[in-house]
Order: C-alpha cells, then sequence, then structure tokens
C-alpha cells in the first residue's frame, strides 16, 4: 500500500516536474507524445477489436470461403449470378428516392428556418426530430399510417373520393416501395437538413438581405447565389444519406420484410437472410463488401465532381 | 412608418404560421402514433375518419402495452445496455478527442483513420463478422457482447462530437494552467474537463441515443426473450400476432414509450448536433 502510493507520488512528481519545464521546448514534446498516444490508446485499440478487425475478415471470408473450386470468386460469382440486379435496383430506387424527397423538403424549409421567425429554436427541435424516433417506432407509424382498411391515408382518400376502395398500400409492390422510400427519407430528413440549415448560415446575412427586396427572393439572386454557395454541402449531405440509405436494414425489414413477393428486398435484407436465415456467412459477407463498396464509389464521385469543379474555375 | 412596421409584423406572425403548419406536418406521423395511444383500445379500430381522434385521454393502452408483454424487462435491458455502452463511450472517447484536437504527436493519423473506417464501414457490413465473432467467443446473447458491439458507433460519434469541443476551448485558458506550473494531468482536470462538461454531456446523450434506438445489432445477437432489449422485443410480441384492436393499440403504447427517452434527451441537446451529423453521417 505504502509503496503504491509512493510510486504514485513520484510519478507524478516526475510529471509535474516535467510540464512546469513545459515551455522548455523538447521534455514537453516528449511528454505530448506520450500523453497523446496513452490518450488515444483504449479507443485505438477498441476500434481495432469492433471495427478494423471484423472489417478485415468480412473481406477475407467473401474471397475465402464458399466452392474451393472457385476459391476467391465463388461467393462473388454467386452474388452476380442471383438475382442481384433486381435487389441492387431496389435498394438503390430507395436511396436515390429518399434522398431526392429530402432534398425537395429540406432546401425550402431550411431556407424558411433561417429566417427571423417566432420559436424558430423550437421549430428546428422539433423538425429534427426524426433522427431520434428508434426505427421500431418509425416502422410502427408507418404501418399505421398505410394500414388498408383503418389506415389514416386511406380515410382521407376515401372520404374525400381520391379512392373508390381502400388501397392495400404495403401489399401493392409499386407503393410499398414507394411507402418505405418515404419511411427513408422521413427518418433521413434532419442530416439533410442541418448540414445545409448549418451551410446557409455561413453565409453573411448582409448578403441574405441583399438578395431579398421586401421580404422576397430578389429576381435570379436564389437561383445565382443563394443555391451556388449551398451546392457543395447539399451534395455532401445528398451523398452522405444516399449511402446511409442504401446500408439501411431495419426499416424495411420492419415495414414489409422485403415484401411484397420481393417487390422492396434490399441488399441489406439480402444480406441478413444470408447470414440469420441461409446460414451461409460468405455469401453475406460478399453482399457486405458490395454495400461498402457502393459508398466507397459514392464518396469518390462526389470527390471527384468537386476536383473537376475546382478546376474549371481554377 | 408604423404602417411598414406592421407589415414587417404581419409577415413574420404569417410566415411562423405557414412554418409551424409544415413542420406539423413533417413530424406528423410521430405525432399520429402519440395521438392514437391515447384512444380506447377497445374500440382501437374504425372505418370513420371522425372516430380516429382521441377523444379523452385514456392511458389504458399502456398499462396493457406493460401487462401483456416483458415491455418492462425489456425497457430495463435496454436501460442498463444503452448506460453501459454510453459510459464506455465517453471513457475511451473524451481522452481520444482531447488528443486528437489539442496534442500534436505521432499516432494521430492512426487513431484518426480508425474513426473513418469506423464511419464508412455499414453496420450492416460489421453485422456479418461480428455475429461470428461474437459467437467464437460465447458472447452472443450476452449484454457485454452487444455492448462492445454498439461502440462500433458510440465511440466514433462520440469523439467527433467532443473533438468539436475541446477544439473550442481557447488555448489560452490550457497555456495558463501551464505557465502556472501545472502538469497536463491537471490541466485536464481542473481546466479541460469542467469546460467541456456540457460536450460530455451531449456526447453522451447521443451514444445513449444511438445505443437505445438499434434494432439491428441488439436482434441478431440476442436470442433469449429474457435478454431482448426493447426495440427487439416489441417486434418479437407484435410479430405474427393477430392484430386485434386492443394489439394495435399496445403497439402504438409501446413504441412511444420506446421512443420517450431518445426524444426527451435529443430535446435537450439537440443544438449540439451539427458536428456529429457532419462526421457521423456515414454510419448505416
Amino acid at each position: 500500500m505504502r509503496t503504491l502510493s509512493r510510486r504514485f507520488s513520484r510519478r507524478s512528481k516526475a510529471s509535474e516536474t516535467g510540464l512546469s519545464a513545459a515551455w522548455a521546448g523538447l521534455t514537453h514534446n516528449a511528454y505530448v507524445q506520450v500523453a497523446g498516444i496513452a490518450l488515444v490508446a483504449p479507443a485505438t485499440f477498441l476500434l481495432c477489436l469492433v471495427v478494423i478487425a471484423p472489417f478485415v475478415y468480412v473481406i477475407w471470408e467473401s474471397l475465402l470461403s464458399g466452392d474451393p473450386a472457385t476459391v476467391g470468386v465463388a461467393n462473388y460469382r454467386w452474388l452476380f449470378g442471383s438475382d442481384f440486379w433486381t435487389v441492387f435496383r431496389h435498394t438503390l430506387t430507395i436511396a436515390v428516392g429518399s434522398v431526392v424527397l429530402e432534398l425537395l423538403v429540406a432546401v425550402p424549409l431550411a431556407l424558411l428556418l433561417n429566417r427571423r421567425l417566432f420559436g424558430r429554436g423550437a421549430l428546428r427541435a422539433l423538425v429534427t426530430l426524426p433522427w431520434a424516433v428508434p426505427t421500431i417506432a418509425v416502422a410502427t407509424a408507418f404501418l399505421w399510417l398505410a394500414n388498408t382498411h383503418y389506415g389514416l391515408f386511406n380515410q382521407i382518400a376515401l372520404s374525400t373520393g381520391l379512392l373508390g376502395e381502400p388501397l392495400a398500400i404495403l401489399g401493392e409492390p409499386d407503393f410499398a416501395l414507394a411507402a418505405v422510400t418515404v419511411a427513408y427519407a422521413w427518418k433521413g430528413l434532419p442530416l439533410v437538413l442541418i448540414i445545409v440549415l448549418s451551410a446557409l448560415q455561413s453565409l453573411p446575412p448582409e448578403q441574405l438581405e441583399a438578395a431579398r427586396v421586401d421580404g422576397a427572393w430578389r429576381r435570379g439572386q436564389l437561383q445565382h447565389v443563394i443555391l451556388p454557395h449551398l451546392r457543395s454541402s447539399i451534395a455532401l449531405a445528398a451523398v452522405l444519406s444516399g449511402i446511409y440509405n442504401f446500408a439501411l436494414f431495419d426499416i424495411t425489414y420492419l415495414l414489409t420484410g422485403g415484401g411484397p413477393a420481393g417487390a422492396t428486398s434490399t441488399l441489406p435484407l439480402l444480406l441478413y437472410n444470408q447470414e440469420f436465415v441461409a446460414l451461409d456467412t460468405g455469401r453475406a459477407a460478399a453482399v457486405g463488401v458490395v454495400i461498402f463498396l457502393a459508398g466507397v464509389v459514392a464518396l469518390a464521385l462526389l470527390a471527384g465532381a468537386g476536383v473537376a469543379r475546382r478546376r474549371r474555375y481554377a | 412608418m408604423t404602417l411598414a412596421w406592421q407589415r414587417e409584423r404581419t409577415r413574420l406572425v404569417l410566415l411562423s404560421l405557414a412554418a409551424f403548419l409544415v413542420v406539423a406536418v413533417i413530424i406528423f406521423p410521430f405525432l399520429w402514433i402519440v395521438l392514437s395511444s391515447f384512444r380506447d383500445p377497445d374500440n382501437f379500430l374504425t372505418l370513420e375518419l371522425g372516430q380516429a381522434f382521441p377523444t379523452r385521454f385514456d392511458i389504458s393502452s399502456y398499462s396493457l402495452a406493460l401487462d401483456r408483454s416483458d415491455l418492462f424487462r425489456w425497457i430495463g435491458n435496454s436501460v442498463f445496455v444503452a448506460g453501459a455502452t454510453t459510459l464506455l463511450s465517453l471513457l475511451v472517447a473524451a481522452p481520444a478527442a482531447f488528443a486528437l484536437a489539442r496534442l500534436r504527436f505521432r499516432g494521430s493519423a492512426i487513431t484518426g483513420l480508425g474513426l473513418m473506417v469506423g464511419y464508412a464501414v455499414p453496420s450492416i457490413t460489421l453485422a456479418v463478422p461480428l455475429f461470428v465473432i461474437l459467437v467464437n467467443l460465447r458472447l452472443n446473447n450476452t449484454f457485454v457482447g452487444l455492448i462492445l458491439v454498439h461502440t462500433t458507433f458510440t465511440v466514433p460519434f462520440a469523439t467527433w462530437v467532443l473533438q468539436d469541443f475541446y477544439r473550442a476551448i481557447p488555448a489560452d485558458l490550457e497555456q495558463a494552467g501551464y505557465v502556472d506550473g501545472a502538469s497536463l494531468l491537471r490541466v485536464i482536470a481542473h481546466i479541460i474537463v469542467p469546460l467541456s462538461l456540457p460536450g460530455l454531456l451531449a456526447a453522451g446523450a447521443y451514444s445513449f441515443i444511438l445505443s437505445w434506438n438499434d434494432f439491428l445489432f441488439a436482434s441478431v445477437i440476442m436470442s433469449e426473450a429474457d435478454r431482448f432489449t426493447a426495440p427487439v422485443g416489441i417486434n418479437a410480441y407484435f410479430t405474427g400476432r393477430n392484430l386485434t384492436e386492443s394489439v394495435w393499440a399496445q403497439l402504438m403504447a409501446a413504441s412511444v414509450l420506446v421512443s420517450l427517452p431518445s426524444v426527451v434527451l435529443f430535446g435537450i441537446f439537440q443544438r449540439y448536433l451539427v458536428s456529429g451529423f457532419l462526421g457521423g453521417a456515414v454510419k448505416g
């Protein structure tokens, strides 16, 4: 006990003398090197354990498991030989469709919420709330709204004469795909809105004021001044949200389970079924790698577009 | 002069009203399950639009939901998992964020890379290897396993949020500490930690929300009903059940209950979200 406390006091003393000479340069620098590594070590170790190692493993597994005759490509050969392109098309439709919806709502809404309004803080908090709603509750909400007989959508459509008879929204392939897309957009809207809003806030207020006359946009100011300023943020938000929605599993799983008749089957659902239903880890891993690579491609396209733009204006 | 002022004011009121309406429409799906959860569970399913709105404040759906299923236990499990995940995440993310934001040292690059990969690899991709690894370590169907897995997204997110907070602390304050002869550890304890307390709370709140809301990992790792978290338990309870009036009503109540902690925490800390969003958005 005593040795421990002595050792501790000695060590802390050493560190203090080390730093009282903080401005002597070298000693401080050496200390910072050690301290920096010590401070990031736990997080780095944990992330290596739960992210990096599993990530290496998933690539390894996707390449080296499966039919030994075609080792290396067996799982990918299976994947592209299955109904991959149908599932890919659904996934892409949902991801792109939801991002378009998000942008159509987020950009005008950001312009509105950037103005002086009563209760603006509360409005911003409320409208970003879907981000915090658990996906299980998102699924409940859309299941309930889309219910064939008792859902509000059908009730309103029927009572206003928009529909002659109730529509089984989640039972019709096209409508089910649309419903899933809307649910994704609902959950993803806050992300896009916040990114666009923070870009708007970085515009000098005088510039925004100058762009308006009597509260309305001066002719051409929106297209030629405001939107160009937002362009890179909108692109970033769209790509980030698209990657997120492309890889999103639980809303589709809970809302339609991929149905009806596979109309809303997505790559994350395909992975889930391979890993946890068909119990084929190699094939699931191949799907996982493809989902990851789709995100990488999207980011590369974004970066490439940025470079091309800069070059054009250089 | 007065006329212009009045016109300005009218426009402000009208715009505010319009904004409130738009926001109400957007969050309507959630509002609707909240409203529906207060309806009478015995007359829950109605074909009449006029009866779809609650006429009185009825909480029997909530007592039914808590009564008929193991919702209490599942919520308890969720509190434990999300709480432990939050503590573990802050414990490793706070020092790392401080070092990355304030210290120049070798090794920051590799940590930064780890964070990037942590963001860039979607959860669904990680689900495959993590599940296999947990099974091999016999950590599947355990809280420890689920907590470790949740750190794959909470640690990068918390580190990102916290870095912003540490960067915002003026360097002068830190240097004043050094000039007074304090060690790095004392500067951290007496200057950095108190000043970054709001950041720690915000990062903690977000870690809690992310862990609490998780469905994917909890559903593949927990196989026994005793250990379900709330979202998984709710899904298991209502899947395959005949959706009668009372069961629909319970589903509304259970969904609102499980949303409550996240929504409240988010309401308190939402203004700190920007940095985390900009960094952590790729996580699927």
